[in-house]
């Protein structure tokens, strides 16, 4: 069971960790950064899932990047680029309707 | 310069092994260093091995971390998995039946260079051996093809041939199923044809009751061999192609109309004097022995037909009863 949970968690976190990610992205930040600042909302990511999703966002031209040298090591820095800000307008409305349906159900399952 | 830290470039570099992406390679490399360098900095207020070692021990293991930049790609895609499996049976049945030809020749064949270039096969240990070496082949040849079409953006159906399925072989809602048909079977009904027709070319004869390879004492008169030993070959070569039938159809009619056959051969045999074909032998009489035999050989082969015949009819009625 607790297999079962861990894949359908999985599932669950693949979108809504691009949805977070595009929303984090207003501000310029490099990986480490983010998975702190996540850390701080209390959500967990691996870093070695987050990468490969910025990576991803950036080959579909959501997010761009841009190489930093900060003290004697080179950072990678990202932001939201145009095409993301439209997406992630589109990504929250269908993250608020899906929401809205699971409390409308939730409540029907409380009422009886 | 920074400075290096042996584990964490033996880590990278591993990653580096498995990192199967066409670029940016050396970007994922350095942004996976510098995150673990920052963050062994930050939880144990310096860098050095140790904390770097306990770092890339969360981190996951190279090639975990190298399969989520993946993006989906495939060497082979998945879907392909069957047609890898079919397509190796099939060109492996081809191609093995053209090495035991060979084999029976005693030729080289080049059929189609450099595909199938057929050394010349000169004794049975040699046989044998090509059989791993053809299905290896094989198998990297069409692992080879579903390789490129699996790169080829243009997506290809590929043909699914329908015979040699189970579906084929195996109908549902039987009282009674044929043994089902295998390629390792075929393969050894190949090789049986293959040995017994080198055995007769080489000694014009299949029986013998020496086992002296320089003087082997035939058992029958010339003409009883060669007689007894066609009858043996045209057997085995039955026994090959019911079973090669089985792949497209396989039901007891093909079991009752071999065992036909071989009634039908045992009938000549036994009306065959069966006195005058043996040569001297020392231990007892052959003459005798042979109708033992023979008539044994009848009764089995006459009860498996009676049992196929009553197992076709049993699944026919049964049909009936539940249509």
């Amino acid at each position: 069971m607790a297999e079962v949970m861990g894949k359908i968690e999985t599932e669950m976190n693949r979108g809504f960790l691009q949805i977070l990610v595009l929303m984090a992205l207003e501000n310029s930040m490099y990986g480490y950064l983010m998975i702190k600042h996540f850390n701080t909302l209390g959500y967990h990511v691996e870093e070695s899932t987050l990468y490969p999703l910025l990576r991803r966002l950036e080959k579909n031209g959501l997010i761009q990047s841009q190489w930093s040298v900060e003290g004697d090591r080179p950072k990678k820095f990202y932001l939201i680029s145009k095409e993301g800000e439209k997406m992630r307008t589109k990504l929250l409305s269908i993250w608020h309707r899906q929401n809205d349906i699971l409390m409308k159900i939730n409540k029907e399952i409380i009422d009886g | 310069m920074a400075k290096k830290f042996e584990k964490l470039e033996n880590y990278i570099e591993e990653i580096d092994h498995y990192l199967a992406v066409d670029k940016d390679v050396e970007d994922i490399l350095t942004e996976i260093r510098d995150h673990i360098l920052e963050k062994t900095e930050q939880e144990n207020g310096k860098i050095d091995e140790e904390g770097i070692g306990n770092i890339i021990a969360n981190y996951g293991s190279p090639k975990a971390v190298a399969e989520k930049y993946l993006d989906g790609t495939h060497i082979i895609a998945p879907s392909y998995r069957k047609h890898l499996f079919r397509y190796t049976k099939i060109l492996f049945i081809i191609h093995f039946s053209i090495i035991c030809l060979a084999y029976v020749f005693k030729t080289g064949l080049y059929m189609f260079p450099p595909l199938f270039s057929i050394p010349r096969v000169d004794n049975f240990f040699e046989l044998l051996s090509q059989f791993p070496m053809t299905l290896i082949y094989d198998f990297g040849l069409i692992a080879l093809l579903l390789f490129l079409i699996s790169q080829m953006k243009n997506k290809i159906n590929l043909p699914w041939p329908k015979f040699f399925t189970k579906s084929v072989w195996r109908k549902k809602n039987q009282l009674f199923t044929p043994v089902k048909p295998t390629w390792y079977g075929l393969s050894f009904w190949i090789l049986c044809l293959t040995v017994v027709i080198s055995v007769f070319v080489h000694f014009d004869t299949l029986f013998f009751y020496s086992l002296n390879v320089d003087n082997p004492k035939p058992l029958f008169t010339p003409m009883a061999s060669t007689f007894y030993s066609l009858i043996i070959i045209a057997s085995v070569g039955i026994e090959l192609i019911c079973y090669l039938v089985r792949f497209f159809s396989n039901t007891f009619w093909v079991d009752v109309i071999k065992n036909a056959i071989f009634l039908a051969i045992l009938w000549v045999i036994i009306n065959f004097p069966l006195n005058s074909i043996f040569n001297d032998f020392p231990y007892f009489d052959l003459g005798t022995a042979a109708s033992w035999v023979l008539s044994v050989l009848v009764i089995i082969y006459s009860l498996e037909t009676f049992s196929f015949i009553y197992k076709l009819i049993r699944n026919r009625l049964h049909n009936i009863k539940n249509n």
